[in-house]
């Protein structure tokens, strides 16, 4: 059936780890939306994920209280870092360089982020990737 | 338990920036309002009194990554959050409701010592597929108890399962079977099915109404009307007593009744409603 919505609750959580603690437990209870109902469909989803991979989630609320979700890209720094295999991007990429990253490997992140980019170019995804790659203190080969 | 939650306040292109700096400081998660303007505030949550120095660096480092200016970031407090039994709270706010003549609908956590007689429905009020409560709904089970004497019902749309629930505990004898097109609500009718213990007596399937569905003594649609009315020679032609359409808005009723008229349905026998909600009974 056709239902009114009646907001949005835009969230961040790691991969696989929703629990009724803040942010999840504040945001959805003054909402009215099933708490633990979202947490067991969130982390469902996202069980397959790597753990580290922060992932946001858009909630719909509708008129009952009831919800949809739907998870987003996690953010590109993430998405490098991970495929890099490096804990943290360098404080001074020209001088200090903390790893390298595949031509390959910035086209695939370019492409996941693509729906989230403001854009429809994967040329202009993928400059948008390598330069947060290099401002990492990555090496692009 | 205090929570301590840091609010920033920035110009919306750097909101993924902000989230991946307050995450990389050790947030348990963040939270956006973002109205699609300007600026979009994101507030992240810590077990720990964040380190104010830690956090503008790690601010500063990320709009550097993602080539945004250091002046993107307008504001910046730090609040206490008293940690509460968020989910108790939940809880507590969903209490039984009655619905129509026949029934209570309940989630399965409340205690009813007195039902005073009316038949409980237990859902668990969740994923969009209704919480039972909607007018759409309350119109749904009002009809069906007036109108069902038994035998088949049919159930197009079923959702949280709900209506079928509710045949099946009107008439334990009943022939139940109830369709949906989305995989997701079926598991979730057929979840609420069990927890009334009438999950054995429903026959649940993906899919939509058409040639191979039995006929039905009541069919129950609880759709959209545009879902509706390309639907409507089927459900016709499955019905073999009466059918219920649902899910009209008061905008919409002319849509539907031209539709019936050009199937040779002059007048439903009843046209229910519930704020801007239509029910017919055809």
């Amino acid at each position: 059936m056709a239902k009114k919505i009646t907001g949005y609750i835009k969230l961040q959580v790691p991969a696989g780890k929703a629990n009724p603690a803040p942010p999840i437990g504040p945001a959805l209870g003054q909402h009215g939306v099933n708490i633990m109902e979202f947490c067991k469909a969130f982390n469902a989803k996202t069980a397959q994920m790597d753990p580290d991979l922060k992932i946001p989630v858009v909630i719909t609320v509708y008129a009952d209280r009831s919800f949809t979700f739907e998870t987003k890209t996690p953010p590109a720094a993430d998405l490098l870092k991970k495929a890099a295999g490096i804990a943290k991007g360098s404080g001074s990429p020209k001088r200090e360089k903390v790893g390298t990253i595949s031509r390959s490997k910035i086209e695939e992140i370019a492409k996941t982020k693509m729906p989230d980019l403001n854009t429809t170019s994967l040329e202009n995804a993928v400059r948008t990737i390598e330069g947060t790659a290099r401002q990492m203190g990555l090496t692009i080969e | 338990m205090i929570w301590y939650a840091i609010d920033v306040t920035l110009v919306s292109k750097a909101l993924e920036a902000a989230e991946y700096a307050l995450m990389e400081a050790g947030a348990a998660g963040c939270e956006v309002e973002d109205e699609g303007g300007e600026f979009s505030r994101v507030s992240a949550y810590y077990d720990r009194v964040p380190e104010r120095e830690e956090l503008r660096a790690a601010l500063l480092d990320a709009l550097r990554i993602y080539d945004l200016p250091s002046s993107s970031v307008r504001e910046m407090s730090l609040r206490e959050v008293a940690d509460r039994d968020w989910l108790g709270e939940w809880k507590k706010s969903w209490q039984p409701v009655e619905v129509g003549e026949r029934f209570l609908v309940a989630p399965p956590w409340s205690e009813i010592s007195d039902s005073q007689g009316r038949i409980i429905l237990r859902i668990e009020p969740g994923m969009a597929f209704g919480t039972g409560t909607h007018e759409t709904t309350r119109l749904c089970l009002a009809a069906i108890e007036k109108y069902f004497k038994g035998g088949s019902f049919l159930d197009v749309g079923t959702g949280t399962g709900i209506l079928s629930i509710a045949s099946a505990k009107l008439f334990p004898t009943a022939r139940i079977q109830a369709c949906d097109v989305d995989a997701e609500a079926i598991e979730i009718a057929r979840e609420n099915a069990r927890l009334n213990d009438v999950a054995e007596r429903i026959r649940f399937r993906v899919g939509t109404v058409d040639e191979t569905t039995a006929s039905a003594n009541l069919t129950c649609a609880n759709l959209t009307a545009d879902v509706i009315v390309p639907l409507l020679p089927a459900l016709v032609g499955v019905t073999c007593g009466r059918l219920i359409l649902s899910g009209i808005l008061d905008s919409q009723i002319e849509l539907v009744h031209s539709r019936l008229q050009e199937l040779g349905i002059k007048e439903p026998i009843e046209i229910a409603t519930d704020g801007e909600w239509i029910a017919l009974v055809i």
